[in-house]
């Protein structure tokens, strides 16, 4: 045998697919054209917009005191919504994964919900069940506690819409890793806090995370479900994306895009880390797995 | 420590009940090592983790030194359990491990820093890791990681140690060799051991006492000499490795007979089934006796510390004997061959 029957031998695995190159160009052509025009390109007319009038007015823009109160509400949140779903979420998962009881897939069924349901619904549920003509609304009055057209009802709303990203992420995981853990830990002695905080925790870490980010991300990014609660009182009850609609609706397209231009940047910079984390995420199943 | 378990009863509620353990008593002395001895579904695995507190049982008792400890928490046990996939965490380093079951200890219970630096180095030198401390479980080998497992069970001083198959998933040269090492490590420390397999040279070489089960309940238990040579029944004959079954008969005290083809039982004599291991037939060119069996030789494969050579019966029906390699060269066995199967040793249930 010649050493050029062995390349011949060995070509076909470098390259599985006999398309031609006309073929290949052809497709890569077609995939990056649609990327470009459909997803970079609306990226970088963001921030030309945004600077299209100096870097003065993208500063004025953003820093107007009902876009401040709109960041700051934002803020607060993502700040509160973040925080208890990644409570829940871990309990949740937590359930599901490791221990059976009756009622359990329609916890799942039930988890899914936000992701199956418009966000409008959402917000309108809260609206239907809060509002003055609903059941709680009167006794909310009487008791002067304010939820709709109030931080209260947009927390409520955020919360609902970023409900299953954290169970989302964690169940598989945990149902991947099994109990054989846990139950190590708890034969060498440990308490079941400590079997959950030293064992349990830490081995889905880098899923966590993930799940935290994609939350966050979806919480600050809310539109529809808030908008139907806030009320859109500027200053008071606009968060990010609801100041930027009203920007946009006075025909003040500069404003808009420089207060927009801060949501495309924590999407980038979430789908940096999220990038990150996969990789990490993916090293650590990895080391499981061996 | 000693182990007792009476009348230990487990059902599995789902679609389908399953009855996992049915009724299981026994009793192992401080020291001892017992195998639990039984194929997949035999409930081995369940009763291991009854006795550990992972699982409950539905009724029976569980008694650890005379104690009643059924409804005693699983960390107050104090059980050494080495899982099958070792359950290592994976993201503590091998000391980490080993140090974890002192580390959580309750402050007024937990030795101080340096005793258990030094605790744990020498459940290192003692699974042979020295140079390893520092490794996360990923960057071993799974031997390796099976002796991180059990020093972690060991440092925790337990008064049992339940195996559950430690060397299931291990290479066939591995698995030999932590089983020489386990027994010299059972010997030094004296700790009570249950170790669940269900490879019966595994069982055989390791434990004080085998305990076989079928199906939820004890077939037997005894030491194994006795299992192997006196197998209380047909499953356990055959749990412990190959043999040719025929039909026969006995009449009174005589010995056993094997029923001829086209043959019928003689008057006032009872019909049994009887079994020989390969390696208690002979095989003859000439009938000789009464006990002869006609067969074609089918298959010799002669790999191996003796010859196996697999035969038809006339019935069809497969049999097997083990001979010497002087045996075969000498009797000049041949693919197609007609002989004849003479049983040395016989048994019947």
């Amino acid at each position: 045998m010649t050493a050029s029957d062995i390349t011949f031998e060995v070509r076909p695995l470098r390259r599985p697919l006999p398309e031609s190159f006309r073929v290949r160009a052809f497709l890569i052509i077609t995939a990056l054209g649609f990327v470009g025009v459909m997803i970079v390109l609306p990226l970088i007319v963001v921030f030309v917009e945004a600077l299209g009038q100096g870097i003065g007015m993208y500063r004025d823009a953003i820093m107007e005191p009902d876009a401040l109160a709109a960041i700051r509400l934002t803020l607060i949140a993502a700040g509160i919504a973040v925080p208890l779903n990644l409570v829940f979420g871990l309990a949740a998962s937590w359930a599901v994964a490791k221990h059976e009881f009756a009622g359990k897939h329609l916890l799942v069924t039930f988890i899914d919900l936000p992701f199956s349901v418009s966000p409008v619904i959402a917000g309108l549920i809260y609206v239907l069940l809060f509002g003055s003509h609903a059941a709680l609304g009167p006794w909310l009055d009487s008791q002067g506690i304010e939820i709709l057209f109030a931080v209260p009802g947009i927390v409520l709303a955020t919360v609902f819409v970023t409900f299953p990203f954290v169970a989302r992420e964690l169940i598989p995981l945990m149902q991947e890793q099994g109990t054989d853990n846990e139950e190590a830990a708890l034969l060498l002695g440990a308490s079941g806090w400590q079997t959950f905080f030293h064992v349990t925790l830490p081995n889905v870490r880098w899923g966590l995370l993930y799940g935290v980010l994609l939350c966050n991300a979806r919480a600050m990014g809310e539109f529809g479900a808030v908008s139907v609660v806030s009320g859109h009182i500027r200053g008071l009850t606009n968060t990010v994306p609801l100041h930027v609609e009203i920007l946009y609706n006075e025909y003040n397209f500069s404003a808009a895009f420089a207060v927009a231009s801060l949501l495309t940047i924590l999407a980038l910079v979430t789908l940096v880390v999220k990038e990150w984390l996969e990789r990490r995420r993916f090293g650590s199943t990895l080391q499981g797995m061996n | 420590m000693g182990i007792r378990v009476e009348n230990i009863r487990k059902t599995f509620r789902g679609e389908k009940d399953v009855t996992v353990l049915d009724g299981v008593s026994l009793n192992a002395r401080t020291g001892e090592l017992i195998a639990l001895l039984g194929p997949s579904g035999s409930g081995k695995t369940t009763l291991l983790r009854i006795i550990a507190g992972l699982e409950f049982a539905d009724s029976g008792g569980i008694y650890l030194d005379r104690e009643e400890a059924s409804q005693t928490p699983v960390q107050n046990r104090r059980v050494g359990f080495v899982f099958q996939h070792y359950a290592l965490f994976r993201h503590m380093t091998v000391f980490d491990n080993i140090s974890f079951g002192l580390r959580v200890k309750g402050r007024a219970h937990r030795p101080d820093k340096e005793t258990i630096r030094k605790k744990v180095m020498e459940l290192i030198d003692l699974v042979h890791l020295s140079d390893l401390h520092d490794r996360f479980p990923s960057q071993l080998s799974g031997g390796q990681r099976q002796r991180v497992a059990l020093a972690r069970a060991l440092a925790v001083d337990p008064k049992m140690l339940l195996l559950d198959e430690p060397f299931g998933a291990l290479d066939s040269k591995v698995r030999k060799e932590l089983r020489r090492w386990l027994r010299k490590l059972h010997e030094d420390l004296h700790i009570t051991t249950f170790l669940v397999t269900h490879d019966q040279e595994e069982a055989m070489e390791l434990a004080d006492r085998v305990v076989v089960m079928n199906k939820g309940r004890i077939e037997q238990i005894g030491k194994p000499e006795e299992i192997y040579h006196n197998p209380a029944n047909a499953f356990v004959y055959d749990f412990l490795g190959n043999y040719n079954s025929f039909n026969g008969w006995r009449r009174g005290g005589e010995d056993f007979q094997i029923l001829k083809k086209g043959q019928k039982i003689p008057e006032g004599s009872t019909p049994v089934r009887l079994f020989a291991r390969p390696h208690d037939m002979e095989v003859l060119l000439a009938a000789e006796g009464t006990q002869c069996i006609p067969a074609i030789i089918i298959h010799i494969n002669p790999a191996g510390p003796l010859v196996s050579v697999e035969l038809e019966d006339e019935q069809g029906g497969l049999l097997q004997a083990a001979l010497t390699k002087e045996n075969v060269s000498a009797l000049d066995l041949r693919k197609g061959q007609r002989v004849f199967l003479r049983p040395r040793e016989m048994r019947a249930f």
